[in-house]
């Protein structure tokens, strides 16, 4: 192996750190988090230039 | 370790399970394993026993087990964070002289709002102009919504009740629903468990909810379930009572997009008059159908144990309509609804889930939909 392809290796557990936040308890299987909203709100949010007081 | 960030319920729920937190509200959907490493993590005395446990009980290697440590360490302290993203604003010190006010009647339920402009009266009166009336007699409530200082504010019987920038109207549209459900049950906000985001149907002894992506042609369809004899129960906003854990019927129109117009019309006599409304969300002309069964005359709440997601994709061919993963459904139910944080609400919530079917429909033909839907209501396992 040389200089080169040692410095390009990383570790298993470098990889999934690099993948983000939980990213290994989210290659294990389904590891969903849902916030239900705080306030009730009807449908969802309008779009971006579908405020009718502006 | 960290026993008191730990889940307050769990439930298993097909191949996972769910998870509830009590402190953020937050329910969490886990595959069995993860289900394992976290049981390792509350048993273990700290890290090092942890890697042990979970190399035992998942059969991995000890790198892995330590990173799946620090990240089950992550998501707790994540997790037990309190949500504290509602913004508050200052009560607004006078009510002004209302310039336009509309009575309202369901059955024996009548109240009045108060409108101080027209855009204001766009964003709620559409829903209910079909309960209209001229004669206010008793009424249960006078809402007072107005616009000041860039917000919109709402009173209830000269109570505040909250103010919302102008561009989240969809929040005052959301919260007034709630306190119209409190005006028609005569209860209070604590007694409901949920205000889902979905649609729900009954065939007169049970109930069918229905989910879906924005703008894929859920109300659409459920005009056309209607059209077809079924009790449309609620459109858009599914209210649940925490009591005993039913749908409850709410009033409010569909609102049915122009596309729609034509095939929805040939269903409903008088259609074609409805008056055409500029979406306040969209940039596009909407019409709102009255549910064709009257709020007063009708059984008011139905159990629910099946939950239909449905998906229209006119380049399917066919209709099929299959049981689903419940985690599928419920990243679409619970991110877009309000669910109580109270401790006993979460629970006869996750009881309901447990015992619910899941189903997804996807359809390109809307009467062989119809029929299946039909189909799904004398299918009892």
């Amino acid at each position: 192996m040389n200089k080169n392809s040692q410095r390009n290796q990383i570790t298993r557990k470098e990889a999934i750190k690099r993948m983000g936040k939980y990213a290994a308890l989210t290659a294990v299987g389904t590891f969903l988090i849902l916030n239900p909203q705080q306030s009730q709100a009807q449908s969802g949010p309008p779009d971006p230039g579908g405020d009718p007081f502006n | 370790m960290k026993p008191e960030s730990g889940p307050v319920f769990s439930k298993r729920l097909g191949k996972s399970h769910i998870l509830w937190f009590q402190d953020s509200n937050s329910y969490i959907i886990i595959s069995n394993t993860v289900q394992q490493l976290l049981d390792c993590f509350f048993l273990a005395k700290d890290k090092s026993d942890f890697v042990q446990r979970a190399t035992e009980v998942v059969k991995i290697d000890e790198s892995l087990a330590d990173v799946y440590y620090d990240e089950l360490n992550d998501f707790l302290d994540d997790i037990s964070l309190k949500n504290n993203d509602v913004h508050t604003h200052t009560e607004p010190n006078i009510i002004p002289k209302p310039k336009i006010e509309r009575h309202y009647c369901f059955g024996k339920c009548s109240f009045s709002i108060n409108y101080s402009s027209e855009r204001l009266m766009e964003l709620i009166h559409p829903n209910l102009s079909h309960a209209h009336s001229n004669n206010l007699h008793e009424p249960k409530a006078v809402f007072d919504i107005f616009e000041s200082d860039g917000l919109l504010h709402m009173f209830k019987n000269q109570h505040y009740i909250g103010s919302y920038e102008t561009h989240k109207f969809h929040f005052l549209q959301g919260k007034f629903a709630m306190e119209l459900l409190t005006t028609l049950y005569g209860n209070t906000e604590s007694d409901w468990l949920a205000t889902f985001h979905a649609t729900t149907v009954s065939n007169g002894k049970e109930a069918i909810m229905l989910i879906g992506d924005s703008g894929n042609g859920k109300s659409t369809f459920s005009a056309l379930l209607m059209a077809s004899g079924l009790d449309l129960l609620a459109d858009d906003l599914t209210p649940m009572l925490a009591e005993d854990g039913h749908l409850y019927r709410f009033p409010s129109a569909i609102s049915i997009k122009e596309g729609a117009f034509d095939s929805i019309g040939e269903h409903f006599e008088g259609f074609a008059a409805l008056e055409t409304h500029q979406s306040q969300s969209k940039h596009i002309k909407v019409k709102y159908l009255p549910p064709t069964i009257s709020f007063e005359s009708t059984k008011r709440d139905f159990g629910c144990r099946k939950l239909v997601l449905v998906k229209y994709d006119k380049d399917t061919s066919g209709c099929e309509i299959n049981p689903c993963e419940p985690e599928k459904a419920l990243q679409i139910l619970i991110p877009d609804s309000w669910i109580s944080p109270k401790k006993e609400h979460s629970q006869t919530f996750l009881n309901w889930l447990g015992n619910l079917e899941f189903y997804e429909l996807h359809y390109s033909d809307n009467e062989i939909a119809v029929k299946k839907m039909m189909r799904l209501f004398d299918d009892n396992r």
